[in-house]
């Protein structure tokens, strides 16, 4: 009988083994408090970003009061602050977005859940989209993908390669940070998103082949993050850092990529111990652009709500 | 078909007292090896479910510091571990295999070889079969606790604890009954 053996077997392979109180509640004591800190960081950081936005209204409310001149403006207008409800072509929920550019043309990327039978999923197929012109509509989409239970999010749109476009990076939240799907966006008469895929012809990157996803955390023990950088001969490349922190150093593994479409190419890599206060540690900017949130993990964040849409 | 202690083991009184170290430290005596070893195989990591329960365990703390109930706290320790383990395992499978190339890294402890052939095939199954086998077989709750703990409807924790059940008799070689 099916029942006996799962009973009987899954009892065996599980084999709990007994915990160490001490070093356990020690652990966990650090866990809290970091969570701690990290919220209070953010409380702070939203009651500073409301003053900024309130005063950057009164600051244009006045620039086009009577009498006054607006600036002039040509060209494309700019991004619309608030995303349009996604139009997928088949039922969302739980919608992120972030504010893209591509050819020059305003747009949003989008990552949804498709809403199931029993209303949102929490584990439901998720997609990420991209609307090119800011209608609402989506002109190209990605996915599902899976492994979003704790909030997959739209996190940043950072020019990976210096061609003046987007590229987007959708996060999947973890205990402690993120993990960052990143995926290059073309537009013109077939608007594409795929993600970005390792190339490792020497094999000495420290990256698998295959889909390109880099860790986005910062806590006691080690760290990982990415950044962009422009190289002698004028190539745009991004930098995927993993590292240890060793007291006052730390070591840092680096591998180089060249982006091209979406293929990621490994040119170099490298293994540094440095400073601790020059390690390339991540913070709330991918290659200039702004990230949805920092490296804490916590996707129950006020910041979160700030870019659902009413799907 | 429950586990002997699972009653207090995961469901626990409602409306409890706020999550302490007093308390963190019973769930550390009581339930949490069976937790871990719960989300482990869901999970297929224990690490990663040791880090989970963790995580889960001082978000219990800090939420309780904030003035938020919490009715049971090895179901809700359980519930949001599970979800933990989830997309953690993405970045930290991610982090093993670049790591790999220069380190070698200490065993966990079983090798291919040694694992049974049910953890076999219950590796083999979608995630939401996983984890309602193991919490109906292994931790022994009913239909009606499944469904409340995670959030979703007895009918779809019953079609999907037969579907499992269907895809593991066939995986082990077993009668269905």
């Amino acid at each position: 009988m099916i029942d006996d053996r799962l009973e009987r077997d899954l009892s065996r392979a599980a084999r709990p083994g007994a915990p160490d109180p001490g070093v356990l509640v020690e652990e966990i004591v650090a866990r809290r408090q970091h969570r701690t800190r990290v919220r209070r960081l953010r409380a702070g950081a939203v009651a500073v970003a409301i003053v900024l936005v309130a005063f950057g209204a009164f600051v244009v409310l006045q620039a086009q009061a009577p009498g006054t001149l607006a600036p002039a403006t040509g060209g494309l207008t700019a991004p619309p602050a608030v995303a349009p409800p996604l139009r997928l072509g088949q039922p969302t929920c739980r919608v992120t977005w972030v504010p893209i550019t591509v050819d020059g043309s305003h747009g949003f990327a989008y990552v949804a859940t498709i809403t199931g039978d029993e209303g949102c999923p929490t584990d439901g197929d998720q997609v990420v989209a991209v609307d090119i012109d800011g209608d609402g509509r989506a002109d190209a989409v990605a996915g599902p993908f899976g492994d979003c239970q704790l909030g997959c999010e739209a996190w940043a749109a950072p020019d990976l390669n210096g061609d003046g476009s987007s590229d987007v990076a959708v996060a999947h939240a973890g205990a402690d940070g993120y993990g960052i799907d990143l995926y290059a966006v073309t537009g013109g008469a077939n608007p594409s998103i795929r993600q970005l895929q390792v190339s490792d012809p020497t094999g000495k990157g420290f990256l698998p082949a295959g889909p390109l996803q880099v860790g986005w955390v910062d806590v006691a023990a080690r760290f990982a993050g990415a950044r962009c950088d422009v190289e002698a001969n004028g190539t745009h490349v991004l930098l995927v850092d993993n590292g240890d922190k060793l007291g006052a150093s730390a070591q840092v593994q680096t591998t180089t990529l060249e982006i091209d479409g979406d293929r990621a190419t490994v040119a170099d890599t490298s293994t540094d111990t440095m400073p601790l206060a020059q390690a390339p540690l991540p913070g709330t900017e991918l290659c200039g652009a702004p990230t949805f949130a920092g490296v804490g993990g916590d996707a129950a964040g006020d910041q979160l709500v700030r870019r659902f849409t009413p799907n | 078909m429950r586990h002997p202690g699972m009653e207090t083991a995961l469901v626990g009184e409602p409306g409890t007292a706020a999550v302490d170290e007093t308390a963190i430290r019973e769930f550390l005596a009581g339930p949490f090896p069976r937790v871990v070893a719960a989300v482990a195989l869901v999970a297929g990591s224990r690490a990663a479910a040791e880090d989970a329960v963790a995580e889960a365990l001082a978000r219990a703390w800090e939420r309780s510091d904030r003035g938020d109930a919490i009715d049971s706290l090895p179901a809700w320790v359980t519930h949001v571990a599970l979800n933990l383990s989830r997309s953690r395992l993405r970045r930290v499978r991610a982090e093993a295999r670049a790591r790999e190339r220069l380190v070698a890294r200490p065993g966990p402890g079983r090798t291919e070889d040694d694992r049974l052939d049910v953890e076999r095939a219950l590796a083999t199954l979608p995630r939401r079969q996983r984890e309602v086998v193991v919490l109906h077989y292994y931790l022994g709750l009913p239909v009606s606790e499944i469904s409340a703990l995670r959030g979703i409807s007895e009918g779809t924790v019953k079609s999907t604890l037969h579907r499992a059940r269907h895809a593991m008799a066939q995986a082990l070689g077993e009668d269905e009954g």
